[in-house]
């Protein structure tokens, strides 16, 4: 404790950050409470240092999310758009589609995240607010591991339970199946009226292989 | 996501695992469902089948670029230069 807070009052380009490496250890054994520890009678080093551990969490989690979401809502747009192409089969469209969605997830999911956030002025020299090669990390060092690495990380493990989230999409149909029949077992019950629309309510949806296979 | 994984997963290695349960997850879970929850989807040619592959093979010279330059990183395996000479001859440093 009492490094840490000799640490802490060093100016910030001579500390060796003591003080976050303790509030994260009282952090886990108090949880929140950790806000209240003061020093040098009005200081609160702790408070300050869960706001940003907070924040930075919730940027990482949310990038990778929001990454996640806009793939699944970009599929579904590139999907819908492959049918204006007019192919002449069923397996050139889904081709179409399947290249199309893998060029988006890939630039989404891999090279936007790593063209922000690199820095390089080799070759050329970029203006400093230059979209893209202006950013922080001039290499794969440790840093670019916490902040940008995490990121991609957490946006496969994100997509690794992507799959389950299809039984929902069973539960919904038998749920609609379920009041079809006013929730009875008796299965030749139906409120449909024609033929085509009971058969659309009991085959089920098309299997998506394009998108398995982007 | 595959391409992903093997782009990064030299210097990433938890991406393996990710990549690993991604096709755990989608195989048993598209295995149930299609057996439960979708049609009879219609016959398929090969195109699209093979135009994945091709996109694949792609992926292992990727993984072997992206890894040698992450992994070329001082930082992570530091040297010193003057106990490889074989090295320096190989690849004709002075």
């Amino acid at each position: 404790m009492s490094r840490a807070i000799e640490d802490y009052l060093k100016p910030v380009d001579e500390r060796q950050f003591l003080m976050e490496c303790y509030c994260f250890d009282q952090f886990k054994e108090i949880g929140l409470k950790v806000t209240g520890i003061t020093v040098e009678d009005s200081l609160q080093p702790c408070g300050t240092w869960l706001q940003d551990y907070t924040v930075t969490l919730s940027v990482l989690y949310g990038v990778a999310v929001f990454i996640s979401i806009l793939n699944a809502t970009l599929r579904v747009v590139l999907r819908e758009m492959s049918r204006f192409e007019r192919a002449h089969t069923i397996t050139d469209k889904l081709s179409s589609a399947t290249t199309k969605m893998w060029v988006v997830q890939f630039v989404n999911s891999a090279l936007v995240l790593l063209l922000i956030n690199a820095r390089y002025q080799k070759l050329f020299k970029l203006p400093e607010n230059s979209p893209i090669l202006a950013g922080r990390f001039a290499d794969f060092n440790v840093e670019w591991y916490g902040a940008v690495g995490a990121t991609i990380a957490l946006t496969c493990f994100f997509n690794t339970v992507m799959p389950i989230f299809n039984f929902g999409f069973w539960v919904i149909s038998g749920c609609r199946r379920c009041c079809d029949r006013s929730c009875t077992y008796n299965t030749s019950k139906t409120r449909q009226i024609l033929q085509s629309e009971y058969e659309q309510l009991y085959i089920g949806p098309t299997f998506q292989l394009e998108n398995r296979y982007s | 996501m595959m391409f992903i994984v093997m782009m990064y997963s030299t210097a990433i290695p938890c991406l393996y695992l990710a990549g690993f349960f991604i096709c755990f997850f989608m195989y048993w879970s598209d295995k149930a469902l299609f057996l439960r929850h979708y049609r009879s989807p219609p016959r398929y040619g090969l195109e699209l089948a093979t135009r994945a592959h091709k996109i694949m093979t792609w992926s292992i010279l990727l993984h072997l670029m992206c890894g040698l330059y992450m992994i070329s990183n001082p930082d992570i395996f530091s040297y010193e230069q003057s106990n490889l000479p074989w090295v320096k001859w190989a690849f004709g440093y002075t």
